[in-house]
């Protein structure tokens, strides 16, 4: 008897957490990232992912998050009329957040892939970037990608340096799975290194040159050429958007604006 | 898509699983441990002993425990001390677990009535010899139901360590979610399994509970 009353609790509570959950998606739908939705909301939802200079970081004195990208989603919403809104999250929520329409867009100096496209939309690239190997400035042991073997590495996850370590190292069975330290954050993963608890750290190049300026004690030893297109990221219902965001990328482009943008940060 | 993601990475899910209990059991033990120790110094007539123990839990429940975690894993090594990934995240969830279990453990103690104590003490019983032969055993009995809430809470709160790069159950579903880009189904999933892992923990202890019953004296039914 007493048996069979907790299989029936048990099964009243996911009949419980099922019926909220449908209630959820069924009352909610998908919200529309659509200009005219941006617009009739007055606010341009942006997401990206902190810690990522000089791109989007935080700016100590206002303690808001600042960069190139933040300064693209600044432009674009004054080009649709709206305010715009950041939403920083880990870095590997940003996807989903744009396929489920919790974001209009994520500019986080995301790369263009096959796989993303898969799920979302991009943009036309506004910026070119490689992956790098960051040390410790004593460190002289690790000079290539082949150094890197039977080594420590850390990661932000779900990047494509963190593709490209598990690709290259990982699955070659160069290096341990769980000798990769995967972070939510790049900026955890630069702590990570600097708190000596990984021998390198694998990441965009220019984000890589920004640690290296700021971060006393620390070098960048290789570059390695993946040659990655930036783009801005957005949901696949949004085709007017992207359209949008093309055509005003391709203005700042003609008019010089992208190149102070970028002088501005580099 | 959808259920092929977690069809197709079950053994990736099975092994964080498998890490989320340890990390947890292991985090129980060392709560235990230290809290049981806590949590009758709390109440020690000596007052440096009383005044150590006091500040330990005020401070680990007074503080995040994604601030300890971060103390635990980024700060200690500036001074020399380096605890991998695992350990940080067992130990910094242990230590305080600790502060809550001495608070539960205490609490416990107090709720034995006074005149039990004072029975044991008035039949000959020294002071020592009546805590552990009168008060802790019904002590022990009375902290089941708060204790299956702190392990229930524990193994949720284990999910904090992903932070540090351990590869438990959230760690693996935030990968899947920058492979996959379908957080819903797999968060869904994911706590659907903390959920079994909690339920099973609640209905354990509940047994626990039952078993160890006084006939006529609190719990059970």
């Amino acid at each position: 008897m007493r048996d069979n009353r907790m299989v029936w609790r048990a099964f009243g509570i996911i009949v419980v957490v099922a019926l909220v959950a449908t209630a959820f998606t069924g009352c909610i739908g998908v919200r529309q990232s659509s200009v005219d939705a941006i617009k009739a909301r007055g606010t341009l939802i942006v997401g990206t992912s902190g810690g990522f200079p000089p791109f989007e970081v935080i700016n100590e004195t206002t303690q808001q998050l600042e960069g190139l990208d933040i300064d693209l989603a600044t432009r674009i919403a004054q080009e649709l009329g709206v305010d715009v809104e950041i939403r920083d999250m880990d870095f590997t929520a940003l996807v989903g957040a744009v396929k489920t329409g919790m974001i209009d867009m994520a500019i986080a100096g995301m790369s263009i892939t096959e796989d993303r496209s898969m799920s979302v939309s991009f943009s036309d690239p506004y910026f070119t970037a490689d992956q790098a190997i960051v040390v410790k400035e004593s460190r002289t042991d690790i000079n290539s990608p082949d150094d890197l073997a039977g080594k420590r590495i850390s990661v932000n996850q779900g990047t494509t340096g963190d593709f490209w370590v598990d690709e290259n190292l990982v699955l070659t069975g160069l290096v341990a799975a769980g000798d990769v330290h995967k972070f939510g954050y790049a900026s955890d993963a630069l702590l990570d290194l600097v708190a000596d608890r990984v021998d390198a750290l694998v990441i965009d190049s220019p984000v890589a040159a920004a640690y290296v300026a700021a971060t006393t004690g620390m070098k960048v030893v290789y570059t390695i050429v993946t040659s990655e297109f930036y783009g801005i990221c957005m949901n696949q219902n949004s085709v007017e958007l992207v359209a949008f965001v093309n055509e005003l990328l391709a203005e700042m482009e003609d008019l010089g604006e992208m190149q102070t943008l970028v002088d501005k940060w580099f | 898509m959808g259920l092929e993601i977690i069809t197709n990475n079950l053994g990736f899910f099975f092994d964080g699983a498998v890490l989320t209990l340890a990390i947890s059991l292991s985090a129980i033990v060392i709560g235990f441990a230290l809290g049981i120790f806590m949590g009758l110094a709390r109440i020690s007539r000596i007052f440096p002993v009383r005044m150590i123990a006091t500040g330990y839990v005020e401070a680990l429940r007074g503080t995040p425990l994604l601030i300890q975690i971060f103390i635990i894993y980024f700060g200690l090594p500036s001074i020399g001390i380096y605890l991998s990934p695992i350990v940080s995240g067992i130990l910094a969830v242990g230590l305080n677990s600790a502060a809550y279990q001495a608070e539960i453990i205490r609490g416990g103690i107090q709720s034995v009535p006074k005149g039990q104590l004072e029975a044991a003490r008035s039949m000959g019983m020294s002071y020592k010899q009546s805590m552990r032969r009168v008060v802790l055993p019904q002590a022990m009995r009375l902290i089941i139901p708060p204790m299956t809430n702190e392990f229930i809470i524990l193994i949720k709160d284990s999910s904090l360590v992903s932070a540090i790069s351990v590869w438990e159950l959230t760690l693996v579903a935030k990968e899947l979610n920058a492979k996959y880009f379908d957080p819903f189904t797999v968060f869904l999933f994911v706590a659907v399994v903390y959920f079994v892992m909690t339920f099973a923990t609640s209905k354990i202890l509940r047994v626990v509970e039952k078993k160890t019953a006084i006939p006529g004296y609190g719990a059970g039914d």
